[in-house]
């Protein structure tokens, strides 16, 4: 009986997949987010903002080397 | 003999062959004539199933078949009568204990529509799919939706994460970050991404867990994190 009440209160591993009457199948996007197959598009969303984060500080920081080097130019 | 023998099974095997899910999609694919016969085939042995059963009940209960007789009164009215209700009422039972979802896609996989049913496994699933374009444009995402069923040109619906280009040698991705941006401050807003596209434009889907260290290389990003959709050579 616990087990069952678990089960039912645990994140699903997949959405409930819909199937229309003529055998078209779609998932919800918040029922999709709210399960564990939601967790893996979370977690390579998050790995999309820190490759992207980690690219605009190098971009950022070759940006500043050059400022420097275009100051410098000039004194040469 | 009489025309109720004949329909009746017929009309059941039609009801069983269209309705139920183990044959329904298959059934959709056929043409005309096949249906018919798939349709007497199956009414066929529903009749043979349900003579079978009213000589069974006709042992214990008498009565019931007289009365099923006298009420419908032509030959073998019973045999006929007891095929059309068998064949409706198995139908639900049956599906009850098939999936129609594992249904739909075999019947795709059987008839060689091996990309439709590729595509619709993964719906819902933790996969990332990467959609290759005719005009070498790349979409990765999950796949949210997808028309199979009893078609082969079909549509399918995806939440591009990323989207490109495949540069023309063809070993190389260049990506960039989908337009719209992804809001990070609700995530069911995703739906906002979501992208209809026809299958028929398709030349290449592959499945990944997570995104392959190639494509995340790929990733051009410029001061504000994003970089517009021109940065395919060829494209301008």
């Amino acid at each position: 009986m616990f087990g069952w009440f678990k089960k039912k209160h645990e994140k699903p591993d997949r959405p409930r997949v819909y199937v229309t009457s003529r055998g078209g199948l779609y998932v919800k996007v918040e029922e999709l987010l709210a399960s564990k197959a939601g967790d893996n598009l979370k977690k390579q969303l998050a790995e999309i903002d820190a490759r992207i984060s980690r690219r605009r500080e190098s971009s950022a920081k070759s940006a500043d080397k050059k400022a420097v080097v275009h100051q410098r130019l000039p004194e040469d | 003999m009489g025309l109720g023998l004949l329909l009746m099974p017929a009309l059941a095997g039609y009801f069983v062959q269209t309705r139920m899910y183990v044959f329904r999609y298959d059934t959709l694919r056929e043409s005309g004539h096949h249906v018919f016969f798939r349709s007497a085939l199956t009414g066929g042995i529903l009749a043979l199933i349900a003579h079978a059963l009213v000589h069974a009940v006709k042992a214990y209960y008498p009565t019931a078949i007289d009365l099923m007789v006298q009420v419908f009164d032509f030959e073998y009215s019973a045999t006929a009568i007891t095929s059309l209700l068998f064949g409706i009422g198995i139908v639900p039972i049956v599906n009850l204990i098939s999936s129609q979802e594992k249904a739909a896609i075999k019947s795709a996989k059987k008839h060689g529509e091996l990309m439709n049913a590729a595509l619709a496994g993964v719906v819902g699933s933790d996969l990332i799919v990467e959609v290759l374009f005719e005009n070498r444009q790349i979409y990765f995402g999950p796949i949210v939706e997808i028309g199979i069923g009893i078609s082969r040109d079909i549509d399918f619906t995806i939440i591009p994460i990323l989207k490109g280009f495949q540069n023309e040698d063809a070993d190389k991705h260049v990506l960039s970050l989908n337009h719209n941006s992804i809001p990070r401050e609700d995530e069911s807003k995703l739906n906002i991404l979501k992208t209809t596209v026809p299958i028929s434009r398709v030349v290449s889907v592959r499945f990944f867990h997570e995104f392959p260290s190639e494509v995340l290389d790929a990733l051009i990003v410029d001061d504000n994190g994003f970089i517009s959709e021109t940065t395919d050579p060829a494209i301008h």
